[in-house]
This record gives structure tokens, C-alpha cells and sequence, in this order.
């Protein structure tokens, strides 16, 4: 039987989806970037994509981010991204890694303001009316939960996801209420 | 008059003439050195153009002020199109002089160069690359334009450096800007 309980809290609040699984990723991801416009700065390896932008990741987890216009920082023989940042409005359609029993988080957010991708932490941040909803496949599974904030972070090396300001509503298996 | 003197005669004519047509056809916009190579040999052409198996040379490009532009190496022909001021030489190795990108090359098999619309063309293969080799850019055929000093490649184009690859359907590099720019992309990591 499933219990829906919607709670709004003014300060900081961190939510936990799922039991905190922390597996720890490999890196073994790949991903392209698509983009109207692509732009390298030789003098500084300042580098932006423009227009229509989709930014595919995938190896343990998989992500696609979309957005009007994301600029990317790269270590210095630009083999590796250190930082996306997407400005608004931006989505994210996230599928984390199966935990330990097999299930996975989809997590589908948005928001009016940026995103920002940081490489060494896999941490995805969004700021500025941002929303997600979360849902657990397999399918079938009733586990789900909408979270509505100023900002949310999802981890994706250990697959939590976090929000500031927020307004949660969760739906699950049991009766207690998630509110923490 | 003996036969000899007058192939003689018509040699110096023949050099004379391609002296001249060089001459005219770059002196209006910008100045163009050409060191001596292997003696010209006129091969048949339509009446206005002449082909000389002039390589190995170099071009060199300046501007009004003479600072130099860019630089060209060839090893094959040169092709003179009077009617048209058109050059078009063969086996290039195409080098930015002035300030941005100095560290650039472009290599093609064919190189043409159109002094009435101020364009360089290169075509049959253009390989572009910089920052020691490591950068490269491919593209069927690259065009330069003289006043916005931009390289603009259309067609299937490709970008490859560090950790990505990235492809496209057109390319601008603007070296005063110092920028490239790659319009319908598809960056992948590697």
C-alpha cells in the first residue's frame, strides 16, 4: 500500500534516494556532444557549444544533458573534461548504475538556470528553479519521488541525489513518511 | 637569320612574357616573391594560360605595409591564367606568417590562387595543422580569404586533438580572432 505525502521545507534540507548505494564507477565512460555551433579559443582552449546542445555519457551510468549553450573546460592537452557548465534551461535524464539489488534510479530534472558538470567528482549540479523527478526500475517498482528546489545534485559516482530549498513529494512501499 | 637565333628569340620572348604576366597579374594587391627555381618549361595550354614546371619554389604573400601573410612552398607546377589573374600551383605547403595562429600549415595537392576575388583555394585533400602537428583538421577543400584572413572548409570536415574528435559540416578558422569554429557538430571523446 502506498502512502503520498508532500512536505515543504524552507532551509537546507539533503535527501538521500535510494540506500545509498556508493558504488564506486569506473572510469570507462564515453560520450559525444552535439551542438548547431562548436567554438575553440587556441589561445586559452576556451570551448563552447551553441545551439540545440545534447551531451550523451555513457558507461555505468548513463546521462543526457540538453541545453541552449554549454561551455567546457579541459586539462591542459585537452584530453579530458574537467567542467561542463549549461546554461538555461537545461535537461538532464539521468539512469544510475544498479545498486547492489539489481535497481536503478531514473532521474529526469530541469532547470531555468545552469547546470554544471564538474569531471573529477561526476557531480552534476542544478541551480535555479530546478526539479527532478526520480523513479526505480525496474518497472513496477512504486519507489518514485518529485523534488522541487533552488538547486539539485546528483552524484553520479554514488548515485545519491541532493536538493537545497525544497519541496519533496516521495511515494513508496511503505508508510513512514520521508521527510527527513 | 640562323634557326638557332631565333629559337633563341623566341625563348627570351616566351620568359620574357611569363615575366610580364607574373608580374601584372600580382602587383595590384599585395606582393608576391618567387625565388628562382629550375628553369620554365611552357607546356601547351589554352592561349591565356601557361603552365611552368617551376618546383620546387616558395611564395610569399605581404600586405600593403609588406609585413608578410602567409607563405607558400610548391613542388610541382605553377598554372598562369592572365585573362582571369589566376595562379595555380601544385604539391603545397601553405604557411600563416603574421600574428595568430604562426604555428598553422596547410598541405593540398592543389593550391589555386584567384587575385580577382582575393580568395586562396586548396583542393584534392587539404590537411591543416597546428600547434606542432598535434592539432589536425581535414576537410575535400579549404578557401582563404585575403581580408578576413580566415580558412573556411564546407563539405564533411573533421577537428582531432587531445581526447576528441570532432566533425562537422562546415569549418572556419579566423586567425585574427584566433579561433575555430565548427557549425553541425558532433564531438566525441576518446
Amino acid at each position: 500500500m502506498s502512502k503520498r505525502t508532500a512536505v515543504a521545507v524552507t532551509l537546507a534540507l539533503i535527501m538521500l534516494v535510494g540506500a545509498a548505494v556508493a558504488q564506486q564507477t569506473r572510469r570507462t565512460e564515453t560520450g559525444d556532444i552535439t551542438a548547431d555551433v562548436f567554438e575553440w579559443d587556441l589561445a586559452n582552449n576556451d570551448f563552447k557549444a551553441t545551439g540545440n546542445v545534447v551531451i550523451n555519457i555513457e558507461g555505468r551510468h548513463k546521462a543526457q544533458l540538453r541545453a541552449p549553450a554549454v561551455s567546457l573546460d579541459w586539462n591542459d592537452n585537452m584530453s579530458r573534461i574537467m567542467r561542463a557548465v549549461a546554461t538555461g534551461p537545461v535537461h538532464l535524464d539521468l539512469l544510475t548504475a544498479p545498486d547492489n539489488k539489481g535497481l536503478q534510479r531514473r532521474i529526469v530534472a530541469t532547470c531555468g538556470g545552469r547546470a554544471t558538470y564538474e569531471g573529477a567528482t561526476e557531480i552534476v549540479s542544478l541551480t535555479g528553479g530546478a526539479e527532478a523527478d526520480v523513479t526505480t526500475l525496474p518497472e513496477g517498482n512504486v519507489e518514485a519521488a518529485h523534488l522541487k528546489g533552488d538547486s539539485i545534485t546528483a552524484n553520479l559516482r554514488e548515485s545519491k541525489i541532493s536538493v537545497k530549498q525544497a519541496a519533496i513529494s516521495y511515494t513508496g512501499e511503505d508508510d513512514t513518511e520521508k521527510d527527513e | 637569320m640562323s634557326r638557332r637565333l631565333g629559337l633563341l628569340a623566341l625563348l627570351a620572348a616566351v620568359v620574357g612574357l611569363v615575366a610580364v604576366v607574373v608580374w601584372v597579374i600580382l602587383q595590384p594587391r599585395g606582393t608576391v616573391e618567387t625565388p628562382p627555381g629550375p628553369e620554365a618549361e611552357p607546356t601547351a595550354e589554352p592561349e591565356h594560360e601557361i603552365t611552368l614546371e617551376a618546383g620546387p619554389g616558395e611564395i610569399v604573400h605581404s600586405d600593403e605595409s609588406g609585413e608578410v601573410v602567409w607563405s607558400a612552398k610548391f613542388g610541382g607546377s605553377i598554372t598562369i591564367d592572365e585573362q582571369r589573374r589566376h595562379l595555380k600551383y601544385t604539391d603545397v605547403v601553405w604557411e600563416l606568417e603574421r600574428s595568430g595562429l604562426t604555428d598553422l600549415s596547410v598541405r593540398a595537392p592543389i593550391m589555386e590562387a584567384d587575385y580577382e576575388s582575393r580568395l586562396l583555394t586548396f583542393s584534392e585533400g587539404v590537411d591543416i595543422q597546428a600547434r606542432g602537428g598535434e592539432a589536425r583538421f581535414v576537410t575535400d577543400e579549404l578557401r582563404y580569404e585575403f581580408d578576413t584572413e580566415k580558412l573556411i572548409g564546407e563539405g564533411e570536415v573533421a577537428v582531432s586533438y587531445g581526447g576528441f574528435t570532432l566533425t562537422g559540416t562546415k569549418l572556419v578558422i579566423d586567425n585574427r580572432a584566433g579561433k575555430v569554429r565548427v557549425s553541425n557538430g558532433t564531438l566525441r571523446l576518446n
